[in-house]
């Protein structure tokens, strides 16, 4: 069955203010949060605010602001493209989705793939790191299926709701993705609505995959 | 100033400028002296003096190594605590590499321990090291020093793509109070 959908990225504007500082200050959204929980809800919205300040036109800016928006959805989440290095081509990216019900939805894998085709196919980007908490599964598994790799794993390194946490750190070389494109599909010259399809086929095999193996595991225990 | 094997170490002041300039400019890269983008830095002397200056960037934080004979050979760093945890960053440089193989730097990994975990009470301290800091890395094995992980790729620098690698020493002591 094919997904379709009809959201896209647009550059974060100082309209989508209000609607970013709802999300942050949702609890169960702030969970997922890194930084630092004690924030008053004046330090977020001057963040924020900060964040979505204009840049001049003719100057390299250090973050860009993405928001995934649908006609039919409204806005649905942020991507953040922080600490970019134009001299050694490289960025943190960091995505959210404020939108509970779309979360663990395709949109998000779609959102952060087109993302990152614009940091290397547009902004000529060389490396995308990202670090997101163990137990986020889901945001992890997303980039891992574009290509990244695990680089590095700190234990027990963030404090939150008396519960130490551990966190990945992942890079994406330009190399890597331009590979993981060719293997999980022809996405360069295919349609968005091709590339849904072939994201969904691929994430239907591997499960597939998986209930076969743990059929055949418990199988195994069985005799 | 603490008194250490061979040396000396105390906080870091404007006239240490021409010292910490040398080590931008001798040729070795360094994690250390990268800024938060992982981007080298030229810095002049007038700068660097500047940032000297001031306090919250020196006091308790950044650290002229003195060899027994009053000479800067080396800064040690120690940075503040991350906000959502207690870990601190330690960074070493000595104008010649084969400091680290000296007592004086010995006796550094005892004085930063004693400030990271007894003073502080950090819960561990990270340690950024360029793969091609060939000393400095097998300083930090030496003294306990575990890898987290390799970014690769990070910088682009001499010409050549550049690996980061992070290590990891935890206190003892906050594992007896956590």
């Amino acid at each position: 069955m094919a997904i379709t959908t009809d959201s896209y990225l647009r550059r974060a504007e100082r309209e989508d203010l209000d609607t970013v500082v709802a999300w942050m200050e949702d609890t169960d959204f702030q969970h997922f949060l890194y930084g630092d929980p004690t924030r008053s809800p004046k330090q977020i919205r001057e963040q924020i605010v900060s964040m979505l300040g204009r840049s001049v036109g003719h100057t390299m800016p250090g973050g860009l602001y993405l928001i995934i928006d649908s006609p039919s959805q409204g806005p649905m989440g942020m991507i953040s493209l922080q600490k970019i290095s134009w001299r050694n081509r490289s960025c943190s990216l960091d995505f959210y989705l404020g939108v509970k019900a779309m979360r663990n939805h395709m949109v998000t894998a779609i959102a952060v793939y087109r993302a990152l085709e614009y940091c290397f196919d547009e902004l000529n980007l060389h490396r995308v790191s990202a670090y997101i908490y163990a137990f986020n599964t889901a945001s992890w598994r997303i980039f891992e299926k574009a290509g990244a790799r695990r680089e590095v794993h700190l234990r027990n390194h963030i404090y939150r709701d008396g519960v130490w946490y551990d966190i990945y750190g992942y890079g994406l070389l330009r190399r890597e993705f331009e590979a993981a494109k060719t293997t999980i599909s022809r996405l360069k010259s295919a349609s968005l609505e091709h590339m849904i399809a072939q994201l969904a086929e691929a994430a239907t095999s591997a499960k597939d995959a998986d209930a076969s193996k743990s059929t055949a595991q418990s199988g195994a225990t069985a005799q | 100033m603490i008194t250490l094997d061979d040396g000396y170490i105390r906080m870091a002041e404007p006239d240490d400028a021409r010292a910490l300039w040398r080590l931008y400019y001798d040729g070795h890269l360094r994690a250390s002296l990268l800024d938060t983008l992982y981007e080298r830095m030229l810095p002049t002397v007038d700068e660097l003096h500047e940032m000297l200056g001031r306090a919250e960037i020196t006091q308790g934080n950044l650290f002229a190594i003195e060899d027994i004979s009053g000479e800067v050979v080396g800064f040690c760093n120690l940075r503040g605590m991350t906000k959502a945890s207690v870990v601190g960053d330690f960074m070493l440089m000595f104008h010649d590499p084969a400091q680290f193989h000296t007592p004086l730097a010995d006796s550094i990994h005892q004085f930063t321990w004693e400030r990271s975990f007894e003073m502080a009470q950090r819960k561990r301290i990270h340690a950024p090291c360029l793969r091609c800091e060939e000393a400095f890395r097998a300083y930090l094995l030496r003294h306990g020093f575990e890898s987290v992980g390799v970014q690769r790729e990070v910088l682009h620098a001499q010409g050549a793509w550049q690996d980061l690698e992070t290590f990891s020493l935890e206190s003892p002591l906050w594992q007896a109070t956590d």
